[in-house]
Parts: C-alpha cells; sequence; structure tokens
C-alpha cells in the first residue's frame, strides 16, 4: 500500500497515531468516490483534500489550483495508480472558475468532464489518506511519486514549471493558462477579476468548445399538393447564412445554435 | 397550448451543459426577449459559408433553440434544474413513456429506452 521508505519518515508512534484517527474518525466517514468540491476545497474518498479552497483578490471562493499543482497530480496519481488524464488539471481549473461564480451544478459538470472512474474500496480512500498525511508532513510530492514507482505521474509534474508566469484566476477564458512574457500574468490594480467577462462577444467557452449563435430573418412555408406542408427558417450567424427546414407549419426559434 | 402529457425525459450532464450554455449566449443576443429553450427536431437545411461562398447540406437532427414561449403550441414542456424545456419531436418519439436527450460528438442524441 505504502512503500517502506515512506513510511519511514513517521515513527511507529505517530503512524499508529495515524491509523488510529483513520479507524476512529476517516475511515468511518462517507466516502466520495469521485471528485466533490467542498468548502474546504477539492475532495476525493474520505474528504482527502486533493486542492485547498482559497480566495481570488476579490475575497471569492476558488480551489487554489495553482498552488496545489504539484499537490493534486500526486494525490491523484496515487489515487488512479499512475493514471492521471493529460488535460485533467484544465478541468479542475473550469470547475474552480464556475464555483468561483456561482455556478455549483456547472462546477460539478466539469468534474464528471474529467472521466475519473469512481473509486470505491476502502484500500483506495486509505492510501490517499496516507499520501495526504505524507505530503502535509512535509514530503515533496515528487519525492514521494519517486518513491512508489509513479513515474507517468512525476513526468506530468515535469512538464509544469511553477515559476512560470500564468494569468490569474478569475481572468476569464485565460485562467491558469501560461504566458510567454508574463505579460498577462497581472491585472492593474483595483480591477475586479470577475469583471472580465469570458462572454463579452456573445460566445461562451465552457467544455472546451465555443457555441455560435444564428438569428431568424426569415420564414417560408411550402405547400405541395398531396405532400405535408413545410417550414423553412432562416438565420443569419457571424459564419454564415443557415436554413432548417420543419415538417408542417409550425413556428421558428428565434435563435439556433449555428450548425 | 402545451402539452401536459407525463413523459420521463433524462437529460445528459453534456446535454443540460450544453443547453444552458447556449441560452446564456441566445439571452445576451437578444436580452430583452423572454425565451425559453426548446429541443427541435428538423429535416435537413444547408448552411452557407459567409467566407468562401461554399454551401453545405445538412441532414435531419435535433438541436438547440431559443423561442419566444407565446410561439409554442403543443410542445411537450419538462424541467431541466430551474429551467423549463420546450420539446418538440417526431410523434413516435414523443410517444415513449421515457426519453433520454444526450450531447456527443457535437450532436443531440435522443433515445427513448
Amino acid at each position: 500500500m505504502c512503500s517502506f521508505h515512506l513510511l519511514g519518515r513517521w515513527s511507529l508512534r505517530s503512524f499508529n497515531e495515524l491509523k488510529k484517527r483513520w479507524d476512529d474518525n476517516v475511515g468511518c466517514r462517507r466516502y466520495h468516490p469521485g471528485l466533490l468540491i467542498k468548502d474546504a476545497g477539492l475532495v476525493l474518498g474520505a474528504d482527502t483534500i486533493l486542492v485547498r479552497m482559497g480566495e481570488t483578490r476579490s475575497g471569492a471562493k476558488a480551489l487554489a489550483v495553482e498552488a496545489d499543482r504539484e499537490r493534486l497530480l500526486s494525490l491523484l496519481g496515487v489515487s488512479y495508480w499512475d493514471k492521471v488524464p493529460p488535460g485533467i488539471v484544465k478541468n479542475i481549473e473550469k470547475a474552480s472558475e464556475q464555483w468561483r461564480r456561482g455556478e455549483r451544478a456547472l462546477a460539478h459538470i466539469h468534474l464528471a468532464f474529467t472521466g475519473l472512474p469512481r473509486l470505491e474500496s476502502t484500500d483506495d480512500a486509505y492510501r490517499r489518506y496516507l499520501a495526504e498525511a505524507l505530503l502535509d508532513d512535509g514530503l515533496p510530492p515528487r519525492e514521494m511519486l519517486a518513491e512508489l514507482g509513479l513515474g507517468r505521474t512525476v513526468r506530468q509534474l515535469d512538464k509544469f514549471d511553477p515559476d512560470q508566469p500564468r494569468v490569474p484566476a478569475g481572468s476569464g477564458h485565460e485562467s491558469g493558462q501560461w504566458t510567454a512574457d508574463g505579460s498577462l500574468a497581472s491585472t492593474s490594480a483595483g480591477e475586479d477579476p470577475a469583471s472580465i467577462s469570458a462572454d463579452e462577444d456573445h460566445r461562451v467557452q465552457l467544455a472546451g468548445d465555443v457555441i455560435h449563435v444564428g438569428v431568424l430573418v426569415g420564414v417560408g412555408h411550402a405547400y405541395s399538393p398531396g405532400e405535408i406542408p413545410s417550414t423553412t427558417c432562416h438565420y443569419e450567424s457571424a459564419f454564415g447564412d443557415f436554413e432548417r427546414y420543419y415538417l408542417g407549419i409550425v413556428k421558428c426559434p428565434g435563435i439556433r445554435r449555428v450548425p | 397550448m402545451p402539452n401536459n402529457r407525463k413523459i420521463d425525459v433524462f437529460f445528459s450532464a453534456s446535454a443540460e451543459d450544453v443547453i444552458r450554455r447556449f441560452m446564456k449566449v441566445a439571452e445576451r443576443t437578444m436580452p430583452n426577449a423572454s425565451l425559453v429553450p426548446i429541443i427541435l427536431w428538423s429535416i435537413g437545411g444547408k448552411f452557407t459559408n459567409k467566407v468562401t461562398g461554399e454551401v453545405t447540406k445538412l441532414g435531419p437532427d435535433v438541436d438547440v433553440g431559443a423561442i419566444d414561449p407565446k410561439d409554442l403550441a403543443d410542445e411537450l414542456i419538462v424541467p431541466m434544474g430551474g429551467l423549463k424545456v420546450a420539446i418538440r419531436l417526431p410523434d413516435e418519439l414523443q410517444a415513449a413513456d421515457r426519453l433520454k436527450i444526450d450531447f456527443s460528438d457535437g450532436s443531440f442524441v435522443v433515445a427513448n429506452n
């Protein structure tokens, strides 16, 4: 479950205390087999905190994904035994952004998009609990992963340079993105990050694709003897005009998604 | 007159996400209109690319629109979270006891099981 070297960091007494705490308290809690955002942060299993809850400069609650990136990947690496989806940090950043906006359902939809399998067993939760305790005890995440032989997760950590400038949380689409020169890594003093809307140009990007819409500009009806009449709705959009045909004489929606 | 027939409609997380995002865009596009989302089927269509002029024929599909509630006729109205969604589908589908609406690979998919 945990390598001998790692457990050797603790004295027998502190390990026994840890085990007792698990048996008495943590182990009997309700498990979260999937990712969940709670007041304390992003949790999994027996309330193991993968990412701690922080605050944006405007005081809004948001997951401290940037600060806890190594912790997150390490604990996921331990939980899913080195099989951490490469885009998972992005999903969690999007979930955090929605949480900050108060869109809790959307936040958890983004968590669902991570595609992580549910972890139902007590062993999974206990392993994660021990790993969390090691990290909280000051063990560097890379050292823990190396000891456990989780090389793939180590390589995922290596792709991330914590010193590279990043756009601050709460900056709409660009939140958390790396920047080449740090030019976007700060907002002007007094500027409320929440006021930087990703939606200003009539499009929204939440799940990785942008929704574009067309506006109804015309309606036509066709009647042919012996056939069912039909309706044609004409739309205009930024990308081009489109028509949709419907059976029968129907009302057209005023707005439709661009095909 | 909305259709009040009881039907169990289930929206997948991805379908609900797309509908909600679409409505956000729709509300910004027509801020003074009071629009409701509608899942509707069409028998075809065409798209003309504004830049290249290329015309693409569109096949039958199910997609989302936003409609003035006054324009609703006998569509099913089903709740989705705090939102009411109108559904205009072929009669065969609407006769089912249960509908599942999913969004996959950029398209809505409706199943009646």
